[in-house]
Parts: C-alpha cells; structure tokens; sequence
C-alpha cells in the first residue's frame, strides 16, 4: 500500500479546519476518555475486591466504586466521541480501513458494550446496600469487567491495525482471494494492551486520593474510613506505577521494527518521566495531602500525565505513517469553515465551560452537604445564565439553517 | 457522490472533480485501491473473481451479493443466463447513466463482461449462456 493510494482513500472534499487542530484536540481528548476508562476500569476491580470481602471498609468503598464505575462509563463514552470523530477527519484512509477490515467487531463493540453496561447496572440494583448486606449476583460485575475489557481489546485492535496498511491487502485478500466478510481482527499488540489497561491501576489510585479528599469536606465523615484509605491509596499508588513501568517496558520491547525508533525517543522518556512524577507526587506530598485543596492534586498531576502519554501515542502514529508509509496527515486540504470552527470553539469554550461549571458546581456542593442543598443566588443565576444560553444556541442553529436554506 | 462512493460532477466550491472521466478512460479495477493485483486485468481465468470484485465496489453497497438481505443483485435480472445479454445491459444502461436511481458506473468492455460473469453466476439455473467468435451461442 503505496502513499499514493493512501492518499486517494481521503475524503475529497478536504477539512473544515487546519488538521493540527485535529491532531491536538484529539490528543487532548484521547486523553480525558483514556482517564475515565481507567477510572471504570478500576473502580469495577476495587468493587469486585470489596464484594468478596467481608471487612467494612471495603464494602463501603465497594459501594462508593460501584456508582463510580458506573458514572464513569458513560463519561467515557461521551469522551470517546471525540476522539473519534478527531481520528476519523485526519486518518481516515486508516481507521475506515481498519473498520472495514473488522466489520462484524465494530458492530459487535455497541452490542457488546452494552451487555457490559446493563450487567454492571444489574449488579448496581441487585446491591443497594453493599455496604452493609452479603453481595447478590456478583458474577454480573465480573461479567460486566470481562466484557469491558473485550470491548477495549476490539478498540486496541482497530487503533493497531490502522499502523499495519503495509498487511491490509493481506487481510482483505489472503493469497489474493477477496474476503470481504469482515469477521477477523487481523493484528494486535498485547502488551500494549496490557499497558494501557495496567496504567487504570495508578489512575484509579489518583482517585482514590481525591475521593479521599472529597469524604474529608463533608461534615461528620468517619474518620476511620478517610485514615483507611490513606494507605490504600498510596499502596496502589506504588504498584501501578511499578506495573505502568514493567508493561510499558515491555511493549517498547516488543515494538514491531518500524516502530523501534519510538522506543528511544524523547516521548518514551517524557511519558516515563511524567507517569513517574505522578506516581511519586503523593509520596512528595506527605502530610500535605491533608491540607486545603491538595488532596486533589494527585489526580490533577496524573491528568496531566496522561495528556502526555497520550502525546506519545500520537506521535508513534504520526511519524510511523510519515516515516514508514509517506503519509502526511497535516497536509489535509483545507477547505476551511469559519461558521463551523467558531461555533465548535465557542459551544465547547461558553456553552459548554457554563452549563457544566453550574452542573458539577452544583453536585460538588450538594455532595458536601448533610441535609438539604439550597445553591446561593450567584449559582441560581449561573443555572438561568446556562438555560439562557442553550436556548440561544438552538435558536442560532436553527437561523443559520433556514438563513442557508431561505438564500 | 454516488452511494458507491464514487464522485460523479466537479464541486468547484470544494476543489473536487468528478470521477467519471478517470474511471472511463483506466476502468474500476485499475484505479480502485482495495483490488488484488492478479484482477486488475480481465482473462479468461479471473472474469467471475474480477467481477466479483467490481460487484463488490459498485453495487453491493445497495444489493446483496446473496439470496438474502438487501436487494439481493441477483434478482434483477429475471433468472437471464445470457452474459452477453447482461453484459449490454450493464454497458448501455449502467455505463450511460441512464438508469433512474441509479449511479452511472461506466464499465469498460472487459470489465463489464466480467461483472455480467459474476451476476450470471448468482443465478441457481446450472451453466451461463456464453458467446464467443468461434461458438456465437453455447450452453
């Protein structure tokens, strides 16, 4: 697969915007849905761990997971949207190939994923007070991580196999017999499977530490429980970012010869370096993890580290379809949009930094009350300003349709 | 853009030409990307696989290459085993794009001889009617 036919599989009508805004975004994006698919990823084990056990602590922390897992799903899925819709403008030649290649699997994925999440709700309803009662039916949490984890491994694969056009031919016509029947997944890379996964080990440790944090804002909190975690929290802490280091190590060591160069590039040592950091930072911390808002910072300093782990699986794309392929995604024709590219900026920067500061404002606060919640009159008007503000954009979107139309 | 993907007119606003000049000059199986090498070239020996692969790219986005699904191709050509008859009707009607609902998918005479071999193929009646210069009509 020459560069030239890469090239004739884009979408001719070019790009609404310069494709380094796609790259970025959906950089920056990968790396938030990544975060909460760790966060599901853990939760479920720390909730798995906790229904099986029989001390108190455990099952309230199993309880507290559970709504997190669960919340955590549909974070992810609406992260994941992104990403996407980023991959698929600048790299579509590769990822509606790799699609094609594994059809049945990507329709496969929603119907999987949603037997995952109705078993992880089943389970959800089954214990409405894990805390306190025997777990009911827990083969329904253990069905809905396994499943979980299939539906991560059908994504793996179509990320993975998009690297490989050089084996497309190959898979769509072994032996140069068309197989159009899309029931294979061609290619995948365990352990860089397994660092991805692994990594939610260390993540959720970092939420565990803000969770902490959160319990010690909240009047009348047990104490025993908050000191409980403390420990928990950096135990895990330490083996996820030692399990983080030994599988990213071993996927460099298993990189396929084109990708080799990544191996020892500057990304593998920041992403090191920061995955590091971010393991280390609680411990650096000490005692001030108690004071004001640092309880929080863990997580914050992990997001981070993600963002640039999350740099370097891009850059191993990029550069291996650059170098190895010819295939540029930053030059894109442009055909550029101003109505398109304002209202994404503006929707995702006003609408969307409004109306969820007043609704995680407004759950943050509720949260840390013991009783009933009043928001004060400057969060009631931030609500009306959010309501205002979503009426106004549909009303836009709609002039702008018939004003197109009407011309 | 036709549903078979390909482009059919120039959209000066956006800088795109039609596809139809390229595909009747070089024909499908040699400018499409995903077509083994060994079928880029129409013989006696891959016709029905070559059509197989033309069917694939330019009509199975809306008909089913089985007796089930979708529209199945199969059914509209009336149980005919006649390649020859087939064949002009892909060239004069498909390959003229004056078909209504239709894409126009201008097939060379290799090519739509070897997608008449296919389609025919569909057909459960036992052997296609095939004609050549030294037997005009055989079954």
């Amino acid at each position: 697969m020459d560069a030239a036919m890469l090239y004739a599989l884009r979408d001719p009508a070019g790009i609404p915007s310069h494709p380094i805004i796609f790259l970025v975004l959906g950089v920056l994006t990968w790396a938030l849905h990544i975060a909460a698919v760790q966060v599901m990823l853990g939760a479920s084990a720390l909730t798995l761990y906790g229904a099986f056990s029989r001390d108190a602590h455990w099952r309230r922390l199993a309880a507290a997971m559970i709504t997190t897992a669960k919340v955590a799903v549909s974070v992810a899925i609406v992260l994941g949207v992104a990403p996407l819709l980023f991959v698929q403008v600048i790299y579509d030649p590769f990822w509606y190939t790799s699609n094609v290649l594994s059809a049945r699997w990507v329709i496969g994925f929603i119907v999987i994923l949603i037997l995952a999440y109705l078993a992880m709700y089943a389970f959800y309803y089954r214990n409405p007070k894990l805390a306190s009662q025997p777990t009911r039916s827990a083969w329904q949490m253990v069905a809905s991580l396994v499943l979980m984890l299939v539906v991560g491994w059908i994504m793996h694969v179509l990320s993975y196999q998009m690297l490989l056009p050089e084996q497309w031919m190959g898979w769509y016509a072994p032996n140069g017999n068309i197989n159009p029947g899309g029931q294979s997944l061609h290619a995948y890379s365990v352990t860089r499977f397994a660092f991805f996964i692994l990594l939610s080990v260390a993540v959720v440790a970092a939420w565990l530490f803000a969770y902490r944090r959160y319990l010690m804002g909240r009047p009348g909190e047990d104490a025993g429980y908050i000191a409980w975690l403390l420990p928990l929290a950096h135990r895990l802490m330490l083996a996820g970012g030692v399990l983080a280091v030994a599988s990213g190590a071993l996927w460099l060591a298993t990189l396929p010869e084109k990708m080799a160069w990544f191996a020892t590039s500057a990304w593998v040592w920041a992403s090191a370096i920061a995955l590091l950091t971010a393991a280390f930072f609680p411990r650096l911390l000490g005692n001030k993890l108690d004071q004001g808002l640092w309880g929080y910072a863990p997580f914050g300093i992990g997001a981070v580290a993600l963002i640039v782990v999350a740099a370097a699986r891009e850059a191993l794309r990029f550069i291996t379809l650059l170098g190895t392929h010819g295939y540029d995604a930053l030059d894109y024709k442009i055909n550029l949009d101003w109505y398109s590219t304002s209202l994404f900026f503006i929707t995702f920067a006003v609408l969307g930094g409004v109306v969820l500061g007043y609704l995680l404002t407004v759950a943050w606060k509720a949260g840390q009350t013991k009783g009933v919640y009043t928001p004060s009159p400057a969060l009631t008007r931030l609500g009306n300003l959010s309501i205002g503000l979503l009426v106004l954009w549909i009303v836009q979107y709609f002039a702008i349709g018939f004003y197109v139309w009407a011309r | 853009m036709y549903s078979n993907q390909v482009i059919a007119r120039d959209v000066p606003g956006l800088d795109i030409k039609s596809e139809i000049p390229l595909l009747e000059k070089k024909g499908f199986l040699q400018t499409q990307v995903f077509v083994p090498d060994r079928l880029r070239n129409v013989n006696p020996h891959n016709a029905l696989e070559a059509g197989r692969s033309l069917a694939l790219t330019t009509c199975s986005n809306c008909h089913s290459l089985s007796s089930t699904g979708m529209r199945p191709l199969a059914n509209y050509f009336g149980g005919n085993t006649d390649v020859a008859m087939v064949q002009t009707y892909l060239q004069g009607a498909l390959g003229t794009g004056n078909t209504i609902y239709m894409p126009h998918i201008p097939l060379n005479d290799d090519e739509a001889y070897a997608l008449a071999r296919f389609i025919v193929s569909l057909n459960p009646s036992p052997q296609p009617v095939v004609r050549t210069a030294a037997a005009p009509e055989k079954e």
